[in-house]
């Protein structure tokens, strides 16, 4: 009789029905987007953020030494190996180009690197991260906003090698792209073909950019880099201040195994010893703080939509009991008590709830994507947990909205039947 | 012979009942026997279906006492008096008062369930016995007042209670109509059920028991 009773009340109902429904896809949309985005979020924005900068400094750790390059790819074994999003090392010193002097850098570009270490790891019999044995780094992956009017040096080893000249390093120098030009260093010289020109909105605007390989050459150290940035994917310090040296073990080992900046440094200069890391403070402190703010903002968003559902729901409910008094009357004179009329009210309620829920996720996933796409320029896909979340809250705020409205339908006395109200 | 005055179905002893500071009810005293045909007469608002509310327990009194079939129900709170309606009473109003969105059949099966478990067979059996069984499962939008009445009857008894309170039940029906009510009522009778009915038809009076006349809120038993 249950399930009679409240298909034929919905049947009979459906624009109130349908009213309260909408309601529910309204918050439930807002919710699943946000909650769909937030928690692709971290991954999504995090890497957005990295094209601002990276947030790590390796310099040697001694003065007036270097760091020896062929090092640098251990960063990329260490516990939090898979936030080393990339990294860049760079060797720069001052050269004659035209009888000016000028800052020569060289780095990577576009990089393929060996992870020797890797493919020896095992789990058990099984090799693991195998595919993880080269990586691609270097300024494109940690410094997509650098623009190149032209082409960027072509990794090849040539007698004239190709550099990037800052733009206004050309316009001082008189460069344009496909000029050669001599740099020299003391007694070396080698010639440079300019494969474009470079605008960054930094340093880089004033200088020439090599490759690693032919800086070492021309600055005469082979295998040595003067500093290196790194971009790592991170969590946001915790407010106090950890001091690792201070921490019994087992909050250490806590510490040591989350992402924090501090702990990846240490990470960093434990397989890096020629190194010393430092955070590149206001970016990694603003990118976690970002994110966290950002993250807020999605629940504050969140709970606004779902309360202003849960409002629309309890006017509806309201005024479908307000006009259902009298068969509510009615079947507490025929024997109905408050907890059987609750059920009825509570499962049309419900029934709106995963209706409204049902649609809403789906309108979410797609927004999710469409505001992934918008702002991130990348899919997002949804996580069954951010729809299981919907879910619930789709259901939570259809049955809080009906509770108040429930409560007055529970006392309504049974005499308004004959009394005639 | 129906058992009348062995067993008292309801005693009511200086009854009052008071809305705010209007005086519904003023000190009503009655004896109803078990089997009994009460029929309660009066002019409009003279208190009759406050009355039959009190008995009903639809409402609950002032002050007074009232003993319904061995339960006093005076000082029930409404979940209990909930329970003790759904065991004891069966109701039937003058508006019909059906589920428009419901059928017939389940019109009568929504008192089943109310009260315990459905039984189909049985609901279908309480509205053939009220002469409905060719209606089974049409809307209460589809059927005449009188249909509509028996269906209210066939709801009101599917519970087997002991006492039907009955409101004006053929006042808003023609004269066929009333007689075929009323022939279900005189079975019921005859069944040795204690009948209640409020009304302003002589013509019900006369076939009753007994007549509680109420004017003013005052009983002249």
């Amino acid at each position: 009789m249950f399930p009679q009773l409240l298909l034929k009340a919905i049947q009979r109902r459906k624009l109130r029905i349908a009213l309260a429904v909408l309601a529910v896809v309204m918050g439930a949309s807002i919710a699943s987007t946000l909650l769909t985005v937030s928690f692709d979020i971290n991954d999504k924005m995090g890497k957005e953020l990295k094209s601002y900068g990276a947030n790590i400094l390796l310099q040697p750790s001694s003065e007036g030494a270097f760091i020896n390059e062929s090092e640098l790819y251990k960063m990329k074994t260490i516990f939090w190996r898979h936030n080393i999003m990339g990294y860049s090392p760079y060797l720069g010193d001052t050269v004659k180009v035209k009888d000016t002097e000028i800052v020569l850098s060289g780095t990577y570009f576009d990089e393929e690197i060996r992870i020797p270490g890797l493919n020896k790891t095992f789990i058990g019999n099984r090799k693991a991260d195998e595919k993880e044995a080269t990586i691609r780094t270097g300024v494109k992956t940690i410094a997509p906003w650098w623009k190149v009017d032209g082409e960027w040096p072509a990794p090849k080893e040539t007698l004239v090698g190709e550099a990037l000249v800052g733009i206004i390093a050309a316009e001082n120098l008189g460069l344009k792209q496909g000029d050669l030009f001599r740099a020299e260093s003391g007694s070396n010289n080698r010639t440079f073909k300019v494969s474009g020109i470079l605008s960054t909105g930094g340093d880089e605007d004033g200088q020439v950019i090599v490759s690693l390989k032919d800086a070492q050459m021309l600055f005469e150290k082979q295998g040595m880099v003067d500093r290196v940035v790194v971009s790592a994917l991170t969590k946001p310090e915790p407010e106090q201040k950890i001091d690792p040296s201070r921490l019994p073990p087992e909050k250490y080992e806590i510490w040591y195994c989350t992402p924090y900046i501090s702990s990846i440094m240490l990470q960093i200069e434990e397989t890096v010893p020629s190194a010393s890391a430092r955070p590149i403070r206001q970016v990694a402190d603003n990118e976690g703080k970002l994110l966290k703010k950002f993250e807020w903002l999605m629940f504050l968003i969140t709970g606004i939509a779902m309360t202003t559902a849960s409002l629309g729901v309890a006017a509806a409910m309201n005024t479908s009991i307000f006009e259902r008094k009298k068969e509510i009357g009615l079947m507490k004179a025929i024997g109905a008590d408050g907890n059987q009329i609750a059920q009825l009210f509570f499962a049309e309620a419900a029934v709106t709830g995963m209706m409204g829920g049902a649609i809403g996720i789906i309108i979410g996933i797609v927004l999710a994507r469409i505001v992934g796409m918008w702002v991130f320029g990348a899919i997002i896909n949804p996580s069954l947990f951010s729809v299981l979340i919907s879910g619930i809250l789709s259901l939570a705020v259809a049955l809080l909205g009906s509770m108040l409205p429930v409560k007055k339908a529970v006392e309504i006395e049974p005499s308004v039947i004959l009394r005639g109200d | 012979m129906r058992g009348i005055g062995l067993i008292k179905m309801i005693i009511a002893k200086d009854l009052v009942k008071k809305y705010d500071t209007t005086c519904a009810l003023k000190d009503a005293s009655f004896t109803i026997e078990k089997g009994e045909w009460a029929n309660i007469m009066g002019p409009s608002g003279s208190g009759k279906t406050t009355l039959l509310n009190l008995i009903g327990c639809l409402d609950s009194p002032t002050s007074g006492s009232l003993m319904v079939n061995g339960s006093e129900t005076s000082k029930l709170s409404q979940k209990e008096r909930t329970r003790f309606r759904r065991e004891n009473i069966g109701l039937v109003f003058q508006q019909f008062h059906m589920i428009p969105h419901l059928t017939a059949l389940e019109n009568v099966m929504i008192a089943q369930y109310f009260h315990s478990i459905e039984d189909e067979k049985e609901a279908r059996e309480a509205l053939v016995h009220v002469g409905m069984g060719h209606r089974l499962h049409h809307l209460p939008s589809r059927l005449s007042g009188g249909e509509q009445q028996r269906v209210c009857i066939a709801r009101a008894l599917i519970n087997q209670p002991q006492i039907i309170l009955a409101d004006e039940p053929t006042g808003n029906l023609d004269k066929k109509n009333e007689e075929a009510v009323l022939d279900i009522f005189r079975e019921l009778h005859s069944e040795g059920r204690t009948i209640v009915i409020v009304t302003h038809n002589p013509e019900i009076g006369e076939i009753g028991d007994k007549i509680i006349q109420i004017s003013h809120g005052e009983v002249n038993y």
